[in-house]
């Protein structure tokens, strides 16, 4: 064995054996610190550091941190944290109790500041200020890395101390440049003579400012509001006179103020009132409250201000005409600034017009006019008394031309019920003016005499028939209604509406109402409102006019009622009458007709029967037709009685020509073309198709043809047939009494009426051969032959002869006569 | 060396390095190997007690292919020591000498049958990479001191062994 190795073994053995350094090891202490932290023997709020290395008591921490705040003036949390090398939440618990011990610290977003810092800043920016003339806070607080509200807050605290200057709206200024702005200002100001726009003043101040040094542009921002506070500032020290207005916005120089108030003052004492449009001129913006403060027993109109001794005049001029039962117009008695609606308020205001208006002796009319109620009456009276005149002159009128006073009735009654249940609407107003224009249309029309047109009208009318007059009513309120929409005087849309219009036209107009009323006051003329509406007269005759119009129309309608109820029934009757007559007549016609029915097979009989009916029968109804509706026409022409008296005296048959012409005369297309058609018929051979005609003819005319029925039928036969006995008893004459023995006959034995000329009577008598008796039938074939002869002797011989022949024969047919009578 | 802590490390560095490739069969060279080994022990010693981080003994026989001792490791201020022997093979310092905790066989799985101490993960290639310069001394540092540290607050956790205090406490209890 190697003594070297033995050696090396010893001392390996002995360096075992040898005792071990005492020494703790890092992670022995950390053992130990917690364990003693776990006997609690040490304090249990050990912070240890970001490292983990180290452990830290608070108060080490807190004296760290408080000489790190101490080195730097301000210093940051988070660089307090690295500095100190804890963690950053500890060192804010011992930073945010070292500021409360502390008074001259603050915390500041997350930095701890001293005041010390804040005073060396101030200082900083005094030097800064002084230099400048003007700083900008907002550039501070940017360069100090602070808030520059903080900034503010700490600046303002010291300024006079530590900051000779001016803080004002984030800027600081010097006094040199405050006193400088409050020069400039002062001379802008004092300057002004009229209200101005501060914000103006301001920006000319700037750019002024701005040329004069280049150097300061920095900060113009804030000099508004440096102007006005300096303005303020001079206001308070009394150096500038006036008043800021609208919220410091405007300045009102005292000169200003004064001035205005000067000339207000000397127009109202001198006038007595002062229109608001005066004020406006002097810029006042609120006149009327501004004189309402000013003059607190002034009385404010729509225009004007006036003082109330004003209204003495007036209400003077207006007792006075309350008491002498007269008018005042009161804008003539008012300054000529006062506008109408002024002249009403104030007229309104006089304690004599509303006493008299409660006592209900006086009226306001046209806004500014009084009438007093005694005036009302008289007028109302002359004007009622007038009308009644005016009326029965009309009436007067209307009886000569009874067809119009007919139509006119209808119309006034209507009217009249109308004007009865609103006396007073607007509406009637309505229709008198529709009257008046229709009026205005009439005389247009008969200056140009165009009668063309009016029988148009007329004819319109007519084949309007009944339900022509809803027609009527209707196109009677559509012209008011036009007349509302207000197209006066516009003629071409009229002619229908005239056509209702028309009717009520002779009732005084508002129009007429007025000039009368100008004819008996003609100092009225200019009185009351001159508005547009109201033409170039004065509104007072036209609110008289207005007032007194409903008493005129009942007035007019009452006395026209009266005279034309009696003209209606007469129309009627004749209506009537012609219809009966044309009953009788067409009964007649058909009943002939039947008769001809028994010729059938003998054709050229029917012929010339059929002709004969239509040249007696039909012939008499279609002249009765016409000269009835002739008669009517000619009553609505207006020239009636000549045309009735032309009519009566006229012969009992018309010839074709004269009756084409009243045909072609009738008035309405449709008529006259059927009338005309109707005329031609008779010169036909049918007596079917003129019944046609007098149908179509008939029913135009608003009439009505009545079918025979078997009664009536056998009544007419019958009356026929007692006609015929009592005709063939009394006549003499054997020529005539042949066609009615023949007649007679007929209606004995085939019970039909029959109408024959004398060229058909031998087909007649023919006829009769089966109905009589053998005998009887020679007697007859005697009688006609011997007729017949006698009629052709008459032609060429003496009569007497045939005279004593007839006798005769006459006597044998009585005797025949009798016989058929006795069937 | 990766897998060491910092300490370790520096520890290691500062063991001296050994020269002589010889495994115990070699004579004088082994001999010559076994100076440089009580060398490295002696300075690893030196710096452990140093250090205040003493924790084995070792001693060998007079071949110095049979090593002896005990080793500790404290943990919650409680010692516990466990017997340590190893063999130096005979392809050493080819092989590392596999160091056995007798005490310790069939208590945790970190270690083969016999009480040997499983090293093969991080120690056995570094030990190959270093050959010869590592020798016994290396192999406690780098080997045992961080299985230790490693092992045996986790088996006093688990209960697999007690402190012969407390063994005593609980027999006394019983």
């Amino acid at each position: 064995m190697d003594a070297e190795l033995l050696e090396l073994q010893r001392l390996f053995q002995a360096t075992q054996e040898s005792k071990a350094k005492v020494r703790l090891s890092e992670r022995n202490v950390v053992e130990l610190v917690t364990k003693l932290k776990d006997l609690q023997l040490l304090d249990s709020d050990l912070l240890h550091t970001i490292t983990g290395k180290e452990f830290i008591t608070k108060e080490r921490l807190k004296a760290e941190v408080e000489t790190e705040i101490n080195r730097l003036g301000r210093a940051s949390l988070v660089d307090i944290a690295a500095a100190v090398g804890v963690e950053l939440v500890h060192c804010e618990r011992v930073a945010e109790q070292i500021v409360a011990e502390k008074p001259d610290l603050t915390f500041v977003q997350g930095e701890i500041v001293a005041d010390s810092y804040w005073d060396t800043v101030a200082e900083e920016v005094n030097e800064e200020l002084q230099e400048s003339g003007q700083v900008v806070v907002g550039e501070l607080a940017n360069r100090f890395n602070v808030g520059s509200e903080l900034l503010t807050r700490v600046l303002e605290s010291r300024i006079g101390k530590l900051i000779q200057g001016k803080l004002e709206a984030g800027q600081l200024y010097t006094p040199a440049h405050v006193s400088r702005i409050r020069a400039v200002v002062r001379g802008a100001v004092r300057a002004l003579t009229v209200p101005t726009a501060l914000s103006a003043v301001w920006s000319c101040l700037q750019k002024q400012l701005r040329e004069g040094d280049d150097a300061s542009s920095g900060g113009v921002s804030g000099e508004g509001v440096l102007f006005q506070s300096v303005l303020s500032g001079l206001i308070a020290d009394g150096e500038i006179k006036g008043s800021l207005r609208g919220g410091g916005a405007v300045w009102t120089p005292a000169v200003f103020a004064q001035s205005q108030r000067q000339s207000v003052e000397a127009f109202f004492s001198q006038n007595g009132y002062v229109s608001y449009d005066f004020l406006r001129k002097l810029v006042l913006s609120q006149p009327k409250s501004y004189l309402q403060e000013k003059y607190p027993d002034g009385i404010a109109l729509e225009t004007v201000f006036i003082h109330p001794s004003l209204t003495s005049v007036l209400d003077a001029a207006s007792e006075e005409a309350i008491s002498g039962g007269g008018w005042i117009d009161a804008l003539p008695l008012v300054p000529t600034t006062f506008s109408k609606s002024d002249a009403a308020l104030l007229l309104n205001l006089c304690p004599s017009v509303i006493k008299g208006k409660k006592e209900g002796t006086a009226v306001v009319l046209a806004d500014t006019c009084l009438v007093s109620q005694a005036f009302i009456k008289a007028f109302s009276d002359k004007v009622e008394a007038e009308v009644r005149q005016l009326a029965e002159k009309a009436v007067a009128t209307h009886l000569s031309n009874p067809r119009k006073v007919v139509v006119d009735s209808t119309a006034t009654e209507r009217g009249a019920s109308s004007s009865k249940s609103s006396v007073t609407s607007d509406k009637n107003f309505e229709g008198g003016d529709d009257v008046s224009q229709g009026k205005v249309g009439k005389k247009k029309r008969s200056t140009a005499n165009s009668s063309k047109e009016r029988t148009k009208d007329e004819g319109d009318e007519e084949t309007g028939g009944k339900g022509g007059k809803g027609k009527k009513k209707g196109g009677r309120s559509k012209g008011g209604i036009g007349l509302l929409i207000g197209e006066a005087g516009n003629g071409s849309t009229k002619t229908v509406k005239q056509s209702g219009a028309i009717k009520d036209s002779d009732i005084p107009t508002q129009e007429q109402l007025v000039e009368k009323t100008l004819e008996w006051f003609p100092d009225m003329e200019s009185a009351g409102n001159e508005g547009e509406d109201y033409g170039d007269g004065g509104a007072l005759p036209k609110s008289l006019a207005d007032l007194v119009r409903p008493t005129v129309i009942s007035t007019w309608a009452a006395v026209k009622r009266a005279n034309f109820n009696a003209s209606a029934e007469d129309r009627r009757r004749r209506l009537d009458s012609l219809q009966q007559r044309l009953d009788e007549a067409y009964a007649n016609l058909q009943l002939f007709e039947k008769a001809l029915d028994l010729f059938e097979a003998d054709s050229p009989t029917t012929l010339i029967l059929q002709r004969h009916l239509l040249r007696t029968s039909a012939a008499e109804i279609t002249d009765m037709f016409l000269k009835a509706q002739n008669q009517e026409k000619e009553l609505e022409e207006g020239d009636g009685s000549e045309g009735h008296e032309s009519s009566s005296a006229a012969p009992d048959y018309l010839s074709n020509g004269e009756r084409m012409s009243m045909a072609k005369r009738l008035p309405g297309h449709g008529l006259s073309k059927r009338a005309v058609e109707l005329v031609e018929t008779l010169e036909g051979k049918s007596v079917e198709a003129f019944e046609a005609a007098l149908e179509a003819v008939v029913k135009v005319s608003g009439l009505r043809l009545k079918k025979l029925d078997k009664k009536s039928e056998r009544a007419l036969l019958h009356a026929q047939k007692k006609l015929l006995s009592v005709q063939v008893e009394e006549e003499n004459d054997p020529v005539a009494l042949l066609p009615k023995v023949v007649a007679l006959l007929f209606v004995q034995v085939h019970s039909r009426a029959l109408q024959a000329p004398g060229r058909a009577m031998a087909a007649a008598v023919t006829r009769l051969k089966t109905g009589l008796s053998e005998e009887s039938y020679q007697t007859l074939m005697a009688y006609h032959t011997s007729t017949v002869q006698l009629l052709s002797m008459q032609a060429t011989s003496d009569p007497n002869e045939t005279d004593c022949l007839c006798e005769e024969q006459i006597n044998e047919l009585n005797l025949d006569s009798n016989v058929s009578r006795g069937n | 060396m990766d897998g060491w802590d910092a300490s370790t490390k520096s520890t290691v560095t500062k063991i001296p390095l050994l020269t002589t490739r010889a495994g115990p069969r070699d004579g004088a060279e082994w001999t010559k190997r076994l100076k440089e080994e009580y060398q490295a022990l002696i300075k690893y010693m030196e710096m452990n007690k140093a250090n205040d981080n003493d924790w084995f003994r070792i001693s060998s026989g007079p071949d110095g292919t049979k090593w002896k001792g005990k080793c500790w490791y404290v943990h919650n201020l409680l010692k516990y020591e466990f017997d340590l022997q190893f063999d130096i093979p005979v392809t050493y310092p080819a092989t590392a000498p596999e160091i056995e905790l007798p005490e310790l066989d069939g208590k945790t799985a970190k270690m083969y049958r016999g009480g040997k101490i499983c090293l093969t993960i991080h120690f056995k290639p570094l030990w190959a990479k270093n050959c010869p310069r590592f020798g016994v001394a290396h192999a406690l540092c780098l080997g045992l001191a961080p299985w230790l540290a490693a092992e045996v607050p986790h088996l006093v956790d688990t209960g697999m062994i007690v402190h012969k205090d407390n063994v005593t406490a609980t027999k006394a209890d019983a």
